[in-house]
């Protein structure tokens, strides 16, 4: 009797130890295989904004209408995370050759009171002619990020008084009539960018 | 024994190559690489590297100084949701089989009150403070705006 109490036991613990592995493979295959940080409510990412390009002229969202659009927000003091994304944003226009032009790269700041028009144009110009830097007063800033659902916060001072801001740090994708389509996260690469901007591009 | 000693000998010159890439000799600390990214008109800048522990004792980078900055301090980047945290970090462990890596990203050594920019293909000194091996000087190289390693400038 308690050797089949004992394989009973023994099947019953084999089993379970299969739906364990098969449970942990399906976890670590959904999660090496979900997409790049998708913010929680997608649908209500984006909307209307008015901001201020490096020669100073107010341009809406309107402006950018009927092209595709990689949108990062950031700063110009961001020793880390802009420069990479700037870099890969550039690397995917590249990458993308002639169909380049049908995407629109825009890089609004989090920091307007350092960051101004001029400031963001020779920033945005080490890294490509073709990213348009926008600034903004405080309450034109404060409403891209609003409608970006982007978070940042101004941190204390440094030593020499300058300011780090933590802030969400992702690549908004719109196409071209003004609606969230998808986001890279700051670390994707620049040819899986591009390969997914060639792919919404054939689509359209 | 012959044979163990060749294979220890090769092993120490093959060691000695690294170090001689950029960084003045020291007996424990092997600094590889250190390069910094051009900066506009920010006041903070960054620098990578990759520190080696080459002796048997664990040691901690615990400051850094350059006449580029007022200050400098190291941070470590997080992701978390999305958004970009960077924490600083008071010492970075450096252990014999375990060098610590500054990169794009995660670690890095930040350049606080940069007295002018960075500009690309200069070079500035830059001295690291180790609690065991004391200061170690060394030159940094300035590579494009958005690059992602030494030598290879923008990754365009």
């Amino acid at each position: 009797m308690y050797d089949r109490l004992r394989r009973a036991l023994t099947i019953l613990l084999v089993g379970l130890g299969v739906l364990l592995v098969a449970l942990l493979g399906a976890y670590w295959w959904q999660t090496s295989h979900s997409p790049a940080v998708v913010p929680k409510t997608t649908a209500a990412i984006g909307g209307p904004f008015e901001l201020v390009d490096s020669t100073g002229r107010t341009v809406s969202s309107e402006s950018f209408r009927g092209k595709w659009l990689m949108i990062y927000f950031g700063y110009t003091s961001c020793p880390d995370a802009c420069p990479t994304a700037l870099s890969d944003m550039a690397a995917a226009l590249d990458q993308l050759g002639a169909e380049a032009s049908k995407v629109q790269a825009l890089f609004i700041t989090v920091d307007p009171e350092r960051d101004t028009p001029s400031v963001l144009a020779d920033y945005v110009k080490a890294f490509d002619p073709r990213i348009v830097g926008l600034s903004g007063n405080v309450e034109q800033i404060a409403a891209a990020t609003k409608a970006y659902k982007v978070y940042y916060r101004k941190q204390e001072p440094e030593a020499d008084g300058s300011a780090l801001v933590e802030h969400t740090s992702i690549i908004y994708v719109m196409d071209p009539a003004g609606r969230f389509v998808t986001n890279f996260s700051h670390e994707t690469a620049p040819e899986k960018m591009a390969a997914s901007l060639r792919h919404l591009l054939a689509q359209s | 024994m012959l044979r163990t000693a060749a294979i220890v000998t090769a092993f120490v010159f093959a060691s000695l190559g690294p170090a001689l890439a950029g960084s003045p000799h020291h007996p424990s600390i092997e600094v590889e690489q250190p390069w910094a990214r051009a900066t506009a008109s920010a006041t903070v800048g960054a620098v990578y590297m990759t520190i080696h522990e080459r002796s048997n004792v664990p040691d901690k980078l615990v400051a850094a100084t350059s006449p580029v900055a007022e200050s400098i301090e190291v941070h470590a980047h997080t992701m978390e949701d999305g958004v970009m945290r960077m924490r600083r970090v008071t010492a970075v462990d450096v252990a014999p089989s375990s060098p610590a890596t500054f990169a794009p990203g995660s670690l890095h050594l930040m350049l606080v009150g940069l007295k002018h920019s960075l500009v690309r293909s200069q070079t500035f000194p830059l001295s690291l403070t180790f609690q065991n091996a004391g200061t170690v000087e060394v030159t940094v190289t300035v590579e494009g705006p958005g690059a992602k390693g030494p030598g290879r400038a923008a990754a365009r």
